[in-house]
């Protein structure tokens, strides 16, 4: 059956009654899957590899990964099966393999559950733990439905994040290959190692509460200072300090003193705040505007708190492929512009360090920008026009040529 | 049996059942089986298997060469006892509880001792036995890893976990654990624990159990297998030759009532056979199958038993697979039927573990 297109783009508006097919999580496990099933493929059905994939869908969007989206989409679809398929309902989510959790999806496992039941038999009153349980059954559908019936400025935020996490992961991986070569050889396990006493306890406390503190540490140490450069800029806080304190490229000193002071928390979430400032006149509520979405929990202060102070590279642009992303373009290339300056844009810079081992120019401008003859003319209209209509934000990054 | 200073041999005899014709193991715990394991081949005279039950207590049985099942000792705690772990020359075994402590239970003597104390349950407890040390690995809801040298009150290393901790395992020299909030974190153990690295989890839901396995020429641990409440288990190099070799498949999962939708299990432990590198993993599904990861094919999945597999294990030398149905909360406290006894059985397994011969 032919997948709907409406669907994928996740504006199907025939829902369940459409006569495409809109693939659900069920049958097809995980986001790819999707499409693999338009491919025909696999006879064994235990057989899977995330390349599959790849291999058999052109690339979309210059690159070969589901757009945010259909992610979306496939999320719904999963919170839609959760309630039915029997699975234990308190567990958290990913957005996809391999991604950070969905926030509020906080885990609780059977066997805690199990220990609260005893516990309460113990103390003859087993009250509370029913109540705790019902409490957390409610909670749960609750926050399943809320994705399930998305508004769009949950299914904004959704995207937004998923942009973030994908353009950070994009932007760290690449380098490690280089630079942590000396812990990929055969048998990790095999190195004789030596450790200063002082290590040993406290080395592996990250700083992971955040969404988006998972990376590899050996990634983020490479880079401590280019992170501090090029991350604080792009927030347009204090762009004298990201250029001043930016390394020429290729040059990444080890002293990560400074980026901690910048990074602090409160900082990079002020600073953020004041960006969005220029989504204001937006009629819908900012993607980043924690504090009127659905979840209130204001992710975006531990989420860009941890992601610029770990991730070289990752918050400068991370604010690129959100949907309002011209004004954040506009601010990150008064960060990026050291030499050669605005005009050509943000990217180029970056472009120049590729030779360290950063993405290459057409991977960054596939990812953060759409080509403009890839969007709708609605969603052209939408651009560029000076505002923003409500019920018809785009769900794609905005073209290169409208950001500068 | 002389390693066992005082054979315990109150347990009253019980009927034998298994959907799979298998051999019941004698007196089983009386509520929940939350874990089991043999012990070690190294110098033992004869097979012992330990369970950890959330009766609070921990049972050893000889296994005899026929399969039948001696009851030998238990130990109890003050709280369900959640893992167990033996030393490596088989005199010990290492008890974790939900009282926050965990013991060490030397078979000679049959004493147990308190040898850690956490803040919260303790969830996983694994013996490391390193050329320069030897140490017991706790994790705990208490978001720590600790490691402790059995003699001293204080844990000779503390390792913050992201999260409550949710499943280990360990083979030296390589530890990983996973946590709640899908966190995955691998440590190296030469001359002291180590993180190695933070990994992103490959599956999309709450991990429930981990199993190290090793490369079958070099007999080092290479990777690991973990399993997720989404009836899916992943394989996972911690450094793969080829991005490829990493994959997840689907496992414990049925075919529901409604409009042809699966329902979907948890995965409750994963075990891997010591000689053919082939794994068995256990479900909610009230299923146990047998996997062989390289050609990715399914080699077996037993019939539906009365009652989730909780735990599982093999012995060291292969040939027996141990598995416990007893219930597992997956339904919460409405899915518990306390007519329903646990029951652990002994499957003679070594030909059905064989590595598929269609190779990819």
């Amino acid at each position: 059956m032919v997948i709907c297109k409406f669907f994928m783009q996740g504006n199907c508006r025939y829902g369940n009654s459409c006569k495409f097919e809109h693939p659900s999580a069920d049958n097809t496990g995980y986001a790819y899957s999707a499409q693999r099933q338009l491919f025909g493929n696999s006879g064994n059905r235990y057989k899977w590899s995330s390349n599959d994939y790849q291999k058999q869908q052109g690339p979309k969007q210059g690159q070969g990964q589901v757009s945010s989206a259909d992610v979306v989409n496939v999320i719904i679809n999963e919170m839609t099966e959760w309630e039915k398929n029997k699975m234990w309902p308190f567990s958290c989510m990913a957005f996809e393999k391999e991604a950070p959790c969905i926030p509020d999806f906080v885990d609780t496992s059977p066997e805690e559950l199990r220990l609260a039941a005893y516990e309460a038999l113990k103390d003859n009153n087993i009250q509370p733990y029913i109540q705790q349980v019902q409490s957390l059954s409610e909670e749960y559908s609750k926050k399943r439905q809320m994705i399930r019936q998305a508004n769009l400025t949950l299914r904004q935020k959704l995207i937004a994040l998923i942009d973030e996490y994908r353009l950070k992961k994009s932007r760290s991986s690449q380098p490690s290959g280089l630079f942590s070569a000396g812990s990929s050889t055969n048998n990790p396990f095999g190195n004789q190692l030596s450790f200063m006493s002082s290590t040993f306890g406290n080395a592996p406390t990250q700083p992971s509460q955040g969404l988006f503190g998972k990376d590899n540490p050996s990634t983020a140490s490479a880079f401590p200072s280019g992170s501090s450069g090029f991350g604080t800029s792009a927030f347009g806080a204090t762009p004298s300090v990201g250029i001043g304190s930016s390394p020429a490229p290729g040059a990444y000193p080890s002293s990560n003193s400074s980026s901690q002071g910048i990074f602090g928390g409160n900082q990079a979430a002020g600073s953020f705040g004041a960006q969005a400032q220029p989504f204001g006149s937006s009629p819908t509520p900012s993607a980043f505007g924690a504090t009127s979405s659905a979840f209130g929990a204001t992710p975006s202060q531990g989420l860009f708190s941890a992601g610029a102070s770990q991730s070289p590279f990752g918050s400068g642009a991370s604010a690129s492929p959100s949907p309002f992303g011209s004004g954040a373009n506009s601010t990150s290339s008064v960060g990026f512009s050291k030499p050669n300056t605005s005009g050509t844009g943000a990217f180029r810079q970056s472009n120049a360090s590729g030779a360290s081992g950063q993405p290459s120019e057409s991977d960054v401008t596939s990812t953060v920008y759409t080509p403009i003859d890839k969007l709708t003319p609605k969603e052209l209209a939408e651009f560029k026009a000076p505002h923003f209509t409500l019920g018809n934000l785009p769900t794609k990054p905005p073209p290169k040529e409208l950001c500068f | 049996m002389s390693i066992f200073g005082s054979a315990n041999t109150s347990f009253g005899p019980s009927t034998n059942y298994s959907a799979m014709k298998d051999i019941e193991v004698q007196s089983p715990p009386d509520d929940s089986v939350s874990c089991l394991k043999f012990s070690p081949g190294t110098n033992m005279p004869s097979t012992f298997l330990i369970a950890g039950s959330w009766d609070n207590n921990v049972r050893c049985w000889e296994v005899q060469q026929s399969g039948q099942t001696v009851p030998k000792a238990q130990q109890t705690h003050t709280g369900p006892v959640l893992d167990v772990d033996w030393s490596d020359d088989g005199t010990k075994v290492f008890t974790a509880s939900c009282d926050k402590t965990a013991k060490v239970w030397d078979l000679n003597s049959n004493q147990a001792i308190q040898i850690a104390q956490h803040d919260a349950p303790v969830k996983t407890i694994h013996w490391i036995k390193a050329p320069n040390y030897s140490c017991v690995m706790t994790g705990s809801w208490d978001k720590t890893l600790k490691f402790w040298d059995t003699r001293t009150p204080n844990p000779i290393a503390t390792i913050q976990l992201p999260e409550r901790c949710y499943c280990a395992d360990v083979k030296y020299p390589m530890a990983v654990v996973g946590t709640a909030g899908r966190e995955l974190i691998v440590y190296q153990l030469e001359n002291q624990p180590q993180e190695f690295s933070k990994i992103e989890s490959p599956l999309k839901f709450q991990h429930r159990c981990v199993s190290i396995f090793m490369d079958k020429k070099s007999n080092a641990p290479t990777g690991f297998a973990i399993g997720s409440i989404e009836g899916r288990v992943a394989i996972h190099y911690v450094n793969p030759t080829n991005p490829k070799d990493n994959f997840t498949f689907k496992c414990h999962r049925s075919n529901g009532t409604t409009n042809g939708m699966q329902d979907i299990y948890a995965v409750n432990g994963i075990s891997f056979h010591p000689v053919h590198g082939t794994l068995a993993t256990v479900g909610s599904d009230c299923r146990f199958s047998f996997w062989d990861k390289d050609a990715r094919t399914k080699l077996k999945t037993s019939e539906q038993f009365d009652q989730p597999l909780t735990a599982c294990d093999f012995n060291a030398q292969g040939n027996a697979f141990a598995y416990a149905t007893s219930y597992d909360w997956s339904k919460g406290h409405e899915g518990f039927d306390p007519n329903k006894k646990p029951h652990i059985f002994l499957r003679s397994c070594f030909d059905e573990l064989k590595p598929s011969m269609k190779k990819t």
